[in-house]
C-alpha cells in the first residue's frame, strides 16, 4: 500500500491535468462504463437486488480509478494507482473496528449478505448548523436514545455570538467547544464511552481537527472525517487531515459526497464515483471507514428514489466484492414536528439496513436549519431494529418503499421544514414534547400497517 | 419544411441534444450565408439552450452536456455577434454584468458552474470568479467589471459569515448602492440573507435568472 509520502511524491509529480479537463475526462469515461458494465439505474428498486450489476458496478469503479486517479487541485496532478495498489489497499483494510470504549463500544463491520448482523446505527445531526445555547440539549437527545449506537454532532456556528468562519481562529474555539458539549452530553445519557463519529464537524479545515487532538476531547476510540472533494479530487488541506489522521491513535473516516447530475452523470454514474471514492480514498487516505453521502441536483435529499438506489447498489457492491465499514448519510427534506421526517426516515432505513449499509444520520431540512432532535432518528433505529428481525426481503423492502415514499415526495418542491429543537423537546428535561410524540406514535402505527413488525 | 426551416431546427437541435454530433458553427455560418435574418438564427440558439435547461432540469441530461451546450452557444454567438452589431434594434441579450464568487475558504465550486452556465445562457455577462474568494478581492473584481450584481454562493456554513464582510465592507466603501448582492448555495437561507442586509436570494439557477431579470427589470424602469 503507497505511503502517504508516496502519495504526496505523486501528488507533487504525477501527470497535469486542468480542472476542467479533468471533469469532462470523468464525464465522458463513465457514460462508457455505465454502458460497458450494463449499469442501469430503475426507480422501482431502490434497494437494489440485482447481483451481477452490483458486481459490475465493482469492476466499473475499479477501471474509473485506474482511468482517472485522484487528482490534486492544488498542484493540477493526478495520484494514480494501480490496480494491484487498489486491491490491495481495500482487502487489507480493517472489516471490523470496535468503536468507543468500554461497556459503551459498538462494532462496526464491513457487512456481508446473511453475516446474521444488522447496521451500527449512528445517531445525530450532520452538518446542521446548531445554535450554542441548544447544541448541549440537541445532541443529549440523541445520546439518551439507547438504539443509537455511536453520535455525530452537529455544527457550532456561532460562539459567545461570534460567526465561526472558515480558517479563522473561532473554528479552534468551535471544535474544542463541540467536544467539550460532546463529552457531557454523553457523561449525562450515562454513555460516557460512546464513540463520536467525524468530530470536529464545526471546522471546515484541519484546525478544528489539530484542536481537538487530545484525550480529553477527541479520543483515540472516536474518529474524525477527511472528506475526498467532489468528484475523485483532492487538495492539501485534506491531505493535512490525512497527516494528522495518520499520527493520532483515532480513526479515520472519508466523506464521498458524489452529486446525481454532476459531472458523475446520473445515479448510475454517481455510483461508480461513489465506489471509485471508496477505493481511492482507502488507498489515498488509509481511512478505515467510509461516509456515503449521495447529492441529489436538485433536490439534495439522500431520501430521493435516486439517491437511495445510489447508496443501495453502492452496499451491495461492496458486500458481495470487498466488505468495508459503508455509513450511508441520510440527509431528509423536512424537519422535526412532522409527518414527513418520520417517513424519510423509515424509507431510508429500510434501504440501508437492506443494502448491506451502516448509517450516518439523519440531517433534517438537508442541514440547513436545526429543526431535529433525537426522536426521528429513534425511530430511524427502530424501523432498522424491525426490518432486520423479521428478516425483510428487498423485494418486500421496496414494496413497503414505495408506499412510504408516497408519504413524503411531494415535499421535494415544497419542503415542510417542521419546527426547531425547543419547540419539538423540552430543552430541561430533554424529551419530546406530547405533541411531537404523538405524532410519532401515530406514524409508526401506520408504518406497521405497511408491513413493518417492530419488537416494540 | 423548408431548407431554411429544417437548418434552424437542426441548430437548436445541435445545442440541446448532446448525441446529435451536429456541428453549430458550421451550421451558424450556412444560415448567415442563406441569409436568415440573425435575430432568426439568435431564436434557434436560444429555443436549443432552452430545451436543454428544461432537459437538465428533468435530469435528462447532466452538468457536462449543459456547459457543453452553452459553450456551442457561446462560439455560435461570436459568429453572429458582427452581424448582431449591425441591427440598428436593439439587442435581445439582457445587458445584466455579473461576477460570481464562492465565499471564503468555500471551495465546492459545482453550484456556481451550473450557476454561470445559466447565466451565459440568460444571456447575462458573467465573471465566474471561482473558489475561495476573500471578501475585499470579490468587490474589486466586482468594479474592474463594472457589475451591476455580486453573486456569493456558500454550501458551508463557517464560509457564510464573509458574506457579511461583503455587505460591511461596500458599506465601508461608499459601494453599497452600486451592486446588488445576491446569495444562494446549501448553507444560505432567505433568513440569513435578510439578516445581513443583502438584496436577494434564490435556491436554483433557473430562479437566480428570473429574479436578475426582474431586479434589473425594476432598476432600470422596464415594465
Amino acid at each position: 500500500m503507497a505511503s502517504i509520502f508516496e502519495v504526496l511524491s505523486r501528488a507533487e509529480n504525477g501527470p497535469y491535468i486542468k480542472e476542467d479537463e479533468y471533469n469532462m475526462k470523468l464525464f465522458k469515461t463513465n457514460k462508457q462504463l455505465i454502458k460497458k458494465y450494463g449499469i442501469r439505474y430503475s426507480k422501482e428498486t431502490p434497494i437494489v437486488f440485482d447481483k451481477e450489476m452490483a458486481d459490475g458496478l465493482f469492476q466499473a469503479a475499479l477501471e474509473l480509478c485506474e482511468i482517472m486517479g485522484m487528482m490534486c487541485v492544488d498542484t493540477s496532478r493526478i495520484i494514480n494507482f494501480t490496480r494491484e495498489e487498489l486491491l490491495a489497499a481495500i482487502y487489507q483494510t480493517s472489516k471490523e473496528l470496535l468503536l468507543g470504549a468500554g461497556k459503551d463500544s459498538r462494532v462496526m463491520r464491513g457487512r456481508r449478505f446473511g453475516d446474521g448482523n444488522k447496521m451500527t446505527v449512528c445517531g445525530g445531526c450532520p452538518g446542521t448548523p446548531l445554535p450554542e445555547e441548544l447544541f448541549l440539549p440537541i445532541m443529549l437527545s440523541y445520546a439518551k436514545e439507547p438504539l443509537i449506537d455511536i453520535i455525530i454532532p452537529g455544527s457550532l456556528v456561532t460562539i459567545e455570538g461570534m460567526d465561526v468562519k472558515t480558517g479563522g481562529p473561532l473554528e479552534i474555539r468551535a471544535c474544542r467547544q463541540e467536544m467539550i458539549w460532546m463529552r457531557e452530553a454523553l457523561e449525562r445519557a450515562g454513555r460516557p464511552g460512546m464513540h463520536i463519529y467525524a468530530a470536529g464537524e464545526s471546522s471546515a479545515t484541519e484546525l478544528g481537527t489539530l484542536a481537538i487532538c487530545n484525550d480529553r476531547m477527541m479520543r483515540a476510540t472516536d474518529s474524525h472525517m477527511i472528506p475526498v472533494l467532489s468528484e475523485l479530487k483532492t487538495d492539501y488541506a485534506r491531505l493535512s487531515r490525512v497527516m494528522t489522521g495518520l499520527e493520532y491513535p483515532s480513526f479515520t473516516t472519508s466523506l464521498i459526497d458524489p452529486i446525481i447530475g454532476g459531472f458523475a452523470g446520473g445515479p448510475e454514474g454517481a455510483a461508480i464515483v461513489g465506489a471509485a471514492g471508496i477505493l481511492l480514498s482507502t488507498a489515498a487516505y488509509n481511512v478505515q471507514m467510509h461516509c456515503m453521502h449521495a447529492i441529489h441536483n436538485k433536490y439534495i435529499s439522500v431520501s430521493t428514489k435516486e439517491g437511495m438506489w445510489m447508496d443501495s447498489i453502492i452496499g451491495r457492491a461492496f458486500a458481495q466484492n470487498a466488505p468495508v465499514p459503508i455509513l450511508a448519510d441520510a440527509w431528509v427534506t423536512t424537519g422535526s414536528g412532522t409527518d414527513e421526517v418520520l417517513y424519510e426516515a423509515a424509507a431510508l432505513a429500510i434501504s440501508q439496513e437492506l443494502s448491506m449499509l451502516n448509517t450516518d444520520s439523519l440531517g433534517s431540512t438537508n442541514g440547513i436549519y436545526p429543526n431535529c432532535s433525537g426522536l426521528e432518528n429513534r425511530l430511524f433505529a427502530e424501523v432498522v431494529d424491525a426490518a432486520f428481525h423479521q428478516g425483510m426481503t428487498p423485494e418486500k423492502g421496496n414494496e413497503i418503499i414505495e408506499k412510504i415514499y408516497a408519504k413524503y415526495c411531494h415535499c421535494f418542491d415544497n419542503p415542510n421544514l417542521g419546527l426547531p429543537f425547543n419547540k419539538v423537546y423540552d430543552v430541561k428535561l430533554v424529551t419530546p414534547k406530547e405533541e411531537w410524540l404523538d405524532r410519532y406514535k401515530r406514524v409508526k402505527a401506520d408504518l406497521a400497517g405497511m408491513g413493518i413488525n417492530f419488537r416494540y | 419544411m423548408s431548407v431554411q426551416t429544417e437548418l434552424l431546427e437542426k441548430i437548436s437541435e445541435g445545442i440541446y441534444d448532446p448525441e446529435s454530433e451536429v456541428d453549430v458553427d458550421e451550421l451558424t455560418k450556412q444560415a448567415l450565408a442563406e441569409k436568415i435574418p440573425v435575430l432568426t438564427i439568435v431564436d434557434a440558439l436560444t429555443r436549443g439552450i432552452s430545451i436543454l435547461g428544461d432537459k437538465f432540469d428533468s435530469m435528462d441530461v447532466f452538468l457536462p452536456e449543459l456547459i457543453v451546450g452553452a459553450n456551442m452557444m457561446e462560439d455560435a454567438m461570436k459568429i453572429l455577434t458582427p452581424e448582431i452589431e449591425k441591427l440598428s434594434q436593439d439587442n435581445t441579450a439582457i445587458p445584466v454584468k455579473i461576477v460570481v464568487a464562492n465565499l471564503q475558504g468555500d471551495i465546492h465550486d459545482i453550484g456556481r458552474e451550473i450557476l454561470c452556465t445559466m447565466f451565459r445562457v440568460a444571456g447575462f455577462t458573467v465573471d465566474n470568479l471561482g473558489n475561495d474568494m476573500k471578501a475585499g478581492d470579490i468587490i474589486d473584481q466586482a468594479i474592474a467589471k463594472d457589475a451591476d450584481f455580486i453573486g456569493l454562493s456558500s454550501l458551508l456554513t463557517t464560509s457564510l459569515p464573509f458574506a457579511k464582510d461583503v455587505i460591511s465592507l461596500l458599506k465601508a466603501r461608499n459601494l453599497r448602492d452600486r451592486f446588488k448582492v445576491l446569495m444562494g448555495g446549501g448553507a444560505v437561507t432567505p433568513d440569513y440573507v435578510n439578516k445581513i442586509g443583502a438584496d436577494g436570494y434564490s435556491t436554483t439557477a433557473t430562479e437566480a435568472v428570473k429574479l436578475i431579470t426582474r431586479m434589473y427589470d425594476e432598476m432600470t424602469g422596464v415594465k
